[in-house]
């Protein structure tokens, strides 16, 4: 019977298929991200100073790692200076928190828009720039900037000045709380802010230009745009960081707040961890602080087993050790993956089934 | 018929080296045009002009009226310019649907909801939903060649530069693949196509352009073109002495 009549002509495919982010993963991945959350800002009450600096110290240097992997692993900027914006974020502490009296910690948003700033001047001649020249570029900037402060008296030039006349007056347990409390919100705020932005629109043009800058510039992706936000987001979360790491040291000098170090930190943990995820920074300065521990008895040694690490999972697994084990079980933490399933035909349609 | 494409005595060289001269053509609304011509003779270098990847030295395009000189690639493609890359250029860290969507969500500037809708009907119709979840990094020549295909499709083009598409493809795929052009046609979508497999071209094309050192050579009904003397020993190097 059914075979005389005529065959309906199939619905189109959008109506039989939906779009789906969200896996059970995923729900685990936010459920933890908050959890964590929640047992960091509650640390001043059950853990030692000692815990609450190296958590602090984690938190900082995981917004900084996810900076650079923003930057470098999503924007193709492989920057070598951002050293730049964390010397500045830390010269807003002596301009804006001792010479000009604001709290100090209302400095750290202050530090994030000074250095977004600096920024437009600076990516103007730097984007000019490709690759190589690129990274050379961004590290030129930090050397100008670096002899600049040295060579202004005003805030103690070359040798550095103290930090403590700005924050007398706050208790050492305040002052200790608050800067693990904003560390909280600039290393997980960093992985949440990553996490929106790369399930948005936005995110999807930042993860084509990651794969092919001409092919996303052919599909009409504005990939100059998209560059210079990463850039600027960059910059002031460089300067929201920089800004807090010198109200953890409360004395700051050029060599250290413009040091190379940050950045190479950065670009190790990135590395290591697993360049152009979510995931592989957390993973890296995991592995970072787990070597830096194990390994600080070796004195100079140190820093040459560091390398020899990099080296290593650079040459053995290009994607990082998060890229190795994702692949390995299908893990994703943070899914940012958008995923065709089939909507399930009612009973009563189409009894010649779905094709 | 109304000019899509109008291609005015354009130039490019690099050094010494002219890759494009003073050429001119153009394209009506609807139609298909093949491209053929020896390798280096400046196929690829035209489509780069069109698409913006490279600037022209001299002379001027202009798309649907609109004069191209000033939009960028991306402008270009929102206009309504789509490609194909010789050698795909998949977004290999993305799913076939997430590169197909990028093509539907910035090249049509729709929607990420509406691009959902767009991408998923365009993955059925160039028989790539099975593999939707796939990474694109995973996937055969075949379907590589058909994922550059919808990825160009799913941003609304008025007109598609196919670069040498069929390459690589064994005689089936290309047959299945001619199926499918054709139907983009039908659609309504003007085509320029590059293509070494003649009978592939000659299946689909209105007409049929002939370029050598970067200028055109011969242009007309494709059997006429292919038949003429200067083309068989030229680019089939063939000695019609």
């Amino acid at each position: 019977m059914t075979d005389c009549l005529p065959h309906p002509p199939a619905p189109p495919a959008s109506t039989r298929y939906s779009v789906v982010t969200q896996t059970r993963f995923s729900r685990m991945g936010e459920i933890a991200l908050i959890l964590v959350a929640i047992a960091l800002c509650l640390m001043p009450w059950w853990g030692d100073r000692g815990l609450i600096r190296t958590a602090t110290e984690f938190l900082y240097v995981l917004a900084l790692a996810q900076t650079w992997n923003l930057l470098a692993g999503y924007g193709g900027l492989v920057s070598i200076g951002q050293q730049a914006f964390i010397g500045l974020g830390g010269y807003c502490l002596v301009v804006f928190g001792v010479q000009m009296g604001v709290n100090i910690f209302l400095v750290i948003p202050i530090a994030a828009a000074v250095s977004a700033l600096v920024a437009i001047p600076a990516g103007v001649l730097l984007f000019r720039l490709r690759g190589a020249y690129f990274a050379v570029g961004t590290w030129v900037v930090a050397e100008v900037l670096r002899l600049l402060t040295a060579n202004t008296t005003a805030v103690g030039g070359g040798s550095g000045t103290s930090i403590t006349t700005a924050v007398k007056g706050i208790p050492a347990w305040w002052r200790e709380s608050l800067t693990l409390w904003i560390a909280i919100v600039l290393g997980l705020g960093a992985i949440a802010l990553g996490y929106l932005f790369l399930r948005s629109r936005n995110g999807l043009a930042l993860q084509a230009i990651r794969d092919s800058e001409p092919a996303s510039e052919s599909l009409g992706i504005r990939v100059d745009r998209m560059r210079w936000t990463v850039y600027l987001l960059a910059a002031a979360g460089c300067g929201a960081v920089g800004a807090l790491i010198f109200i953890s040291k409360l004395r700051i000098s050029p060599e250290a707040a413009y040091s190379l170090d940050w950045t190479t930190t950065m670009f190790f943990i990135v590395v290591i961890g697993g360049i152009g995820t979510l995931e592989g920074p957390i993973l890296g300065t995991i592995l970072f602080f787990a070597l830096r521990g194990l390994l600080s008895g070796f004195g100079s040694w140190y820093l040459i087993l560091l390398g020899a690490v990099a080296v290593l999972v650079m040459v053995r697994w290009p994607d990082g050790l998060w890229g190795l084990l994702s692949r390995k079980w299908d893990l994703a933490l943070f899914p940012t993956q958008r995923r065709v399933v089939a909507i399930a035909p009612r009973k009563e349609d189409s009894p010649h089934g779905s094709r | 018929m109304t000019v899509l494409l109008d291609v005015n005595s354009v130039d490019k060289s690099y050094g010494s080296l002219h890759v494009t001269q003073h050429l001119s053509f153009s394209l009506a609304e609807g139609e298909a045009l093949g491209v053929i011509g020896p390798n280096g003779a400046g196929k690829t270098t035209l489509f780069n002009l069109i698409t913006g990847d490279v600037k022209p030295d001299g002379g001027s395009l202009c798309f649907a009226g609109t004069p191209l000189d000033t939009h960028p690639p991306s402008g270009r493609c929102r206009l309504g310019i789509g490609r194909t890359y010789q050698i795909p250029h998949p977004f290999t860290g993305m799913t076939v649907f997430e590169n197909v969507l990028v093509g539907a969500a910035f090249g049509a500037d729709i929607s990420e909801s509406a691009a959902n809708r767009v991408a998923i009907d365009i993955l059925d119709r160039c028989g790539l939903i099975d593999k939707a979840n796939q990474l694109a990094g995973s996937l055969t020549l075949l379907d590589r060649k058909r994922l550059e295909l919808a990825r160009a499709l799913a941003s609304g083009p008025r007109l598609l530069l196919l670069d040498e598409i069929a390459g690589g493809l064994t005689e089936h795929e290309v047959h299945d693949l001619i199926a499918l052009i054709k139907e983009i046609r039908e659609s309504g979508v003007s085509l320029i196509w590059i293509e070494h497999i003649v009978h592939a071209l000659m299946a689909v094309v209105d007409r049929l352009m002939v370029i050598n050192f970067g200028a055109l050579l011969r242009e007309g009904a494709p059997r006429a073109v292919m038949d003429s003397p200067d083309v068989k020993e030229i680019y089939m190097g063939i000695d019609v002495e």
